[in-house]
């Protein structure tokens, strides 16, 4: 249910760029390991906008894997956290992606 | 025609700017500040309760709830300057309310500021509040599954606390599985165990934090 408030500021921030026109699309880079569940996501932030006056957006969510810089020195993307590295078996490493949910995008038009 | 407008923000950018004011206000006041996390039941208000007989008013707690004011109460019975914060329904604190709080709070006297986060193992994992670092706290009742089945929060812990360590000869609690799956997840973490019924383990815990204040 914390997808609400990051919803929440998701619409802030698209709404702060759209410059009174009328938005039409939002792409959201959501991490792996962002800890977010991109329907409940979709959902909260349909109903915020709709609530703000733009109906009928398109949300689109892309999904961005966890990549890891492991101490061995190779990079590797995984589904998982708990995934060792899979050229040492090490656990010792850096997330380098998939740690957020990105707003990374907006397509207005005109009215 | 359709324009399209790159943004490329997070969407946790509004709590993490407030989160590096938080941040500062720690700094500026010299207070090391710590977001407990944890199930509900694992033990953060009598971990609390224990820092606050010993620390007394070198101690102060920010600690969340969806309601009531129980926990607050008892820190503040226990010596320690307490605050409550009731969400009525939110499921995790946000360096919002951390801010509005402090405004509120004679810290004058205060080194250590432990925030108490809803219990919750997934939500308040990945609002950063402007802490020093995370705890994650797991009790030894809830079992040793718990860190590989909540990765989010035992990936961003500095330090995991197993409690109620005297409960192990009753419930079944592999301590070496807790250990070794916290070592995957995060292999700087630092692994104690305590028992705020017994006293065990807290010596260590005052210890690391004592090395930390000055």
């Amino acid at each position: 249910m914390h997808e609400y408030g990051i919803a929440s500021n998701i619409a802030d921030l698209v709404l702060e760029n759209c410059h009174g026109k009328r938005l039409e699309k939002v792409n959201l880079d959501v991490g792996a390991l962002s800890g977010i569940f991109d329907e409940s996501l979709k959902m909260y932030l349909g109903i915020i906008l709709e609530d703000k006056g733009h109906k009928n957006v398109e949300l689109v969510t892309r999904f961005v894997p966890a990549a890891f810089q492991c101490v061995c020195g190779k990079e590797y993307t995984a589904e998982k956290m708990t995934d060792a590295c899979p050229f040492c078996q090490g656990y010792d490493r850096k997330i380098t992606a998939g740690k957020d949910c990105v707003v990374e995008s907006i397509e207005v038009g005109d009215d | 025609m359709t324009e399209k407008i790159s943004i490329q923000t997070s969407a946790s950018s509004k709590n993490d700017q407030i989160a590096a004011e938080n941040r500062d206000f720690f700094k500026k006041n010299g207070l090391l500040a710590l977001n407990l996390i944890s199930s509900a039941g694992s033990g953060k208000t009598s971990l609390l309760e224990a820092m606050a007989k010993k620390y007394g008013k070198s101690l102060a707690v920010i600690t969340g709830d969806i309601q009531m004011t129980y926990d607050a109460d008892r820190i503040t019975q226990a010596g320690s300057l307490a605050v409550q914060i009731e969400t009525h329904g939110t499921c995790h604190l946000t360096a919002a309310m951390i801010q509005d709080k402090l405004k509120e709070m004679d810290l004058k006297d205060v080194k250590l500021l432990v925030i108490e986060n809803i219990g919750n193992l997934v939500c308040p994992s990945t609002y950063d509040l402007g802490e020093k670092f995370k705890i994650a706290l797991v009790s030894t009742a809830e079992g040793d599954e718990k860190p590989i089945k909540y990765p989010a929060l035992f990936l961003r812990a500095s330090v995991v606390m197993v409690t109620k360590i005297d409960l192990m000869p009753y419930v079944n609690f592999n301590l070496e599985r807790v250990k070794s799956d916290c070592l995957k997840l995060n292999p700087n973490a630092r692994l104690m165990t305590t028992s705020c019924k017994t006293g065990e383990g807290l010596d260590e815990w005052y210890g690391y934090l004592e090395g930390l204040m000055a």
